[in-house]
């Protein structure tokens, strides 16, 4: 008997928690779909390129030429009033630009997110001055911000590491504040949940409740929150370059810097020193806004619609019922075996209210 | 008894045939109702009952097009000779306040809360008679509201919903429901959001106005005592089709179907014998208390320019070693405060509480932890108690790993073995809380409060968020293995009747305050006080033979306090 309810227990798995990437495709549909699909191509491009920059570019990023020679065979997309390579300065350039987001990205998860998941737990006298802190720091005009760490970290400008470091720098402590109040809001909101009440009952320490109960209820918005961050930060760091506070040319490529250089050939018809940097720009700020948003569509449930939220209720409903039947039909059996005798010659309507119990068996 | 035995020929006043209604989702198209029929006659109840989700509710909003845009309705229901389904814009407001009034569950957030009632019943009327003016609107709602029984109604007219009191609210939302003398009234639980003493003068009203307007109600419930005390006809709903219909009497004489039969066995039932699945052999209670708790109070700081709201106002109490302490009081007692204080979640204002030897309100750090990991605590929510980034397994072997008890192994065989003994399947460990039903999830929360092996259990509500037919095996589970393994404790409930299935001794609470504290028999049997009186006459039995002589006898209750002239309002 047991066995069999545990056999009728129904269960309700979910398909495929193996790949997430597979699993965030199927749940998503039409137009969303097609804005994830386009952004990952988009990004994967980039991704790839910047990778094989070595086996992609046809010269390296500071090889010099005679400057502003058009479109040719040996350079696909012209050179710069430098002299560099255009083709090959867009390749590396994606090189530079991808390890920039992910420092930053990573550098301010790392801090924004600590600090806003204490600041939002414990709350009290640290919470009002950091949330005071990092107010004043998101009401700065972010690219000033920028300007400012940059100098301070690399004096304005330099080589490779510092370079690329203080870049990225300059974008975390913009980003900080973004992590910092959603992680803190998300956690005022989840540390009265009743199960962290009940991680408290169990005994458990703060920390513990922090990283183990609170941080995975208040990371669902920080994959959205990420990407769109990497977008603005692709855009401050050639806005970064544009205005001479970036990486210098010979130290890594960079299409904030071509863009700048590019300015003066514009007026003599020199096109493609400017455009290709640009057209790079556009594509990967594109493809990472629109995972974003189809993240942000995808992940947050109030924009979901709910399918099927009482399954499991169901499942247990049908088979406690079904017990019932089962029961009924056994302390019966003996009973029926008269009954259809009697029913047989009376006009009383044959019992036909068990039917859907049992069909369901 | 009641003035549905008609003079009139049973005639149909709405007629309800092969309505179905089915929800666009991202998956497939879910059917929530499937051709459900039936039928109500003026000035007749049905009832329709079901488990939450059964589709009773659904079935009943596609009548006045209360749905949202996913849903698409088939079939039809006719009120008189119109039909309702597919009615837009005009002609369906028509019907809707005017010929179909609706009552919601919960008073407090169906009433709009920057208007007074007067102004919202006087709404409600002139919307469906233009030529009537503001102060004829005023006055007919002053009216209405002293025909649902609210004190002063002159007075209480001007005042905002915050103001009036929960059973107070849904007056006022009945008395907006009657303004326009409609056919049909569609009660959704109309006192599943109240205390039973409030529930009972709500059942009253419905009662009373039935017999004097002899307006048919359709009564959405999944109260089997509220069924048997109002209804005249019962259809019973599962899984989104009606497989019983039958008079009141009837379906709880001979239920047909198994559903009904498993809803009605699992109704606990005020006052009589414990099942026996709830007979096994018993720890004997000793005298060695395992919580004493002396002259307690907890205040609570008040709004700006108010004195503190005094929760619990000197408690004493004991548990005893292996004992069930039931704790019962409405809501606003101070029960779950107490409870809390118990486990060192609210810090007490005076008094001494004293948990397994120690003294909870001293004990810090070190000791407290120490303390926490000899007691165990199921909350209300089981839905909200789990975390829902856990695992079963990782939820039940919390305790272990914030007390470093045992190796991972032994972690995953304790939890197995805990699974078991609260009957749910080995591969369960790997599941999310959101995967499993109400009734596992809070089978999961016991395991995870049990793991430790504690001596003293803390349940606050355990059961109150589940459906009666889950309600009994979770109950089961938890008398089998307080029974197995003699855990003293403190069981916090508002109902009467499961306390009646498991405690040993009962508390009653009232403001605050301890009213009553005696064994099972003699507070339930026996009550000294009146306020445990009022509150056992209150809870609706499920059996329409007992409830309507209770009603009778109360109603005797109620006619001699008032000629004593001690009548309460609420």
């Amino acid at each position: 008997m047991s066995a069999d309810l545990l056999a009728l227990e129904a269960p309700p798995r979910r398909p495929g928690r193996s790949l997430p990437g597979l699993a965030l495709l199927r749940s998503t549909h039409g137009l969303q779909r097609l804005m994830l699909l386009i952004g990952a191509v988009l990004v994967a491009i980039f991704v790839v390129v910047a990778l094989f920059a070595p086996l992609l570019a046809p010269y390296g990023f500071a090889e010099l030429f005679s400057g502003h020679l058009p479109m040719s065979a040996e350079h696909p997309l012209g050179t710069t009033v430098g002299g560099y390579d255009v083709l090959s300065r867009i390749i590396w350039g994606a090189r530079t630009a991808i390890e920039v987001i992910a420092l930053a990205i990573v550098l301010s998860i790392l801090i924004g997110v600590p600090l806003g998941l204490v600041s939002g737990y414990v709350g009290g006298p640290l919470d009002r001055v950091l949330v005071l802190v990092m107010d004043a720091l998101f009401a700065f005009p972010s690219l000033l911000m920028a300007i400012v760490v940059s100098i301070v970290v690399a004096g304005g400008r330099s080589g490779v590491l510092a370079g690329i470091v203080s870049a990225a720098v300059s974008i975390t402590v913009i980003f900080i504040p973004q992590y910092f109040r959603v992680v803190r809001n998300a956690t005022i909101q989840v540390k009265v949940e009743p199960y962290v009440e009940a991680a408290r009952v169990v005994g458990a320490g703060p920390t513990r409740i922090m990283f183990g109960h609170v941080l995975s209820n208040v990371s669902q918005s920080i994959p959205v929150l990420a990407t769109l961050n990497a977008s603005e930060a692709i855009l401050t760091l050639a806005s970064l370059g544009f205005l001479g506070f970036g990486i210098e040319p010979t130290s890594a490529a960079e299409w904030g810097y071509d863009l700048n250089k590019a300015m003066s050939g514009v007026s003599s018809g020199v096109w493609w020193t400017g455009v290709f940097p640009g057209l790079a720009i556009v594509a990967i700020v594109t493809g990472v806004t629109l995972i974003g948003e189809s993240l942000n569509d995808v992940l947050n449930p109030l924009l979901r619609t709910r399918g099927g939220a009482s399954t499991a209720d169901e499942a247990e409903l049908i088979e406690m019922v079904e017990a019932e039947a089962e029961a009924d039909q056994e302390s019966l059996a003996p009973v029926e075996a008269v009954a259809e005798a009697d029913r047989a010659g009376s006009d009383r309507p044959p019992d036909d209210s068990l039917q859907p119990g049992e069909e369901t068996s | 008894m009641t003035a549905t035995s008609p003079a009139v020929a049973p005639k149909i006043l709405l007629r309800v045939e092969n309505l179905s209604v089915s929800f666009r989702t991202d998956g497939a198209p879910v059917q929530a109702v499937k051709a459900i029929s039936y039928d109500v006659a003026p000035g007749e109840t049905l009832a329709i009952v079901g488990e939450s989700g059964s589709g009773k509710t659904v079935g009943c909003r596609a009548m006045v097009s209360l749905l949202p845009d996913s849903a698409s309705v088939r079939g039809g229901a006719w009120l008189d000779d119109q039909e309702l389904i597919g009615l837009k814009g005009e002609a369906i407001r028509r019907v809707r306040g005017d010929r179909i009034a609706m009552i919601f569950q919960e008073p407090s957030t169906a009433l709009d809360p920057v208007r007074t009632v007067g102004w919202q019943i006087g709404q409600a009327l002139r919307v469906h008679h233009p030529k009537m003016t503001w102060p004829q609107a005023r006055a007919r709602a002053v009216e209405l509201m002293e025909l649902v029984g609210i004190p002063d109604p002159a007075i209480r007219v001007q005042s905002y919903p915050h103001q009036l009191s929960g059973g107070q609210k849904q007056r006022v939302m009945i008395a907006m429901a009657i303004s326009c003398d409609p056919e049909i009234i569609i009660a959704d639980e109309p006192t599943t959001a109240l205390d039973v003493t409030t529930q009972a003068q709500i059942l009253d009203l419905l009662h009373d106005l039935r017999d004097r307007l002899g307006t048919a109600i359709i009564l959405i419930t999944h109260n089997m005592g509220v069924v048997a005390d109002l209804a005249d006809r019962v259809a019973v709903m599962y899984r989104g089709e009606i497989v019983e219909q039958a008079e009141a009497r009837q379906l709880f004489g001979q239920p047909q179907h198994p559903y009904t039969r498993h809803l009605l066995s699992s109704v606990p039932h005020l006052g009589q014998p414990r099942p026996a699945s709830m007979n096994t052999a018993a720890p004997t209670v000793t005298d060695r208390p395992v919580v004493e708790i002396e002259d307690l109070s907890i205040d609570f700081p008040g709004r700006l320019g108010q004195g503190p709201v005094h929760a619990v106002s000197q408690v004493s109490l004991t548990v005893q070693e292996h004992e069930i302490l039931a704790l019962v009081g409405e809501s606003g007692s101070g029960k779950t405060t107490l409870a809390r204080c118990v486990v060192g979640l609210v810090k007490p204002t005076r008094g001494q509480v004293r948990v397994l030897g120690a003294d909870i309100v001293k004990a810090g750090g070190r000791q407290l932890r120490q303390l926490r990991q000899r007691i165990g605590f199921v909350f209300q929510d089981p839905a909200a108690s789990l975390n829902p980034r856990m695992t079963v397994a990782a939820c039940v072997a919390e305790p272990m790993r914030v007390h470093e008890v045992g190796t991972p192994a032994e972690r995953r065989a304790r939890v197995e073995e805990l699974l078991d003994a609260v009957e749910l399947p080995g591969d369960f460990a790997r599941r999310y809380p959101h995967e499993l039903s109400g009734g596992q999830r809070q089978r999961v929360s016991l395991a995870r409060a049990l793991v430790l092996r504690p001596q003293f259990l803390v349940a606050d509500e355990p059961t109150s968020a589940l459906d009666v037919s889950v309600q009994a095996r979770v109950l089961d589970v938890f008398v089998r293995l307080q029974h197995e393994m003699g855990f003293a404790c403190l069981f916090v409930t508002h109902d009467l009747a499961v306390v009646d299935m498991l405690a040993d001794r009962i508390a009653v609470m009232r403001q605050g305050r301890l009213v009553e504290l005696g064994d099972d028999r003699s507070v339930l049997r026996h009550p000294a006080q009146d306020y445990t009186r009022d509150l056992i006459a209150a809870v609706p039995v499920p059996d329409p033979v007992e409830q309507a002589e209770k009603r009778a006898l109360r109603r005797a209750l109620r006619a001699e306090a008032a000629s004593l002239g001690a009548g309460r309002t609420d």
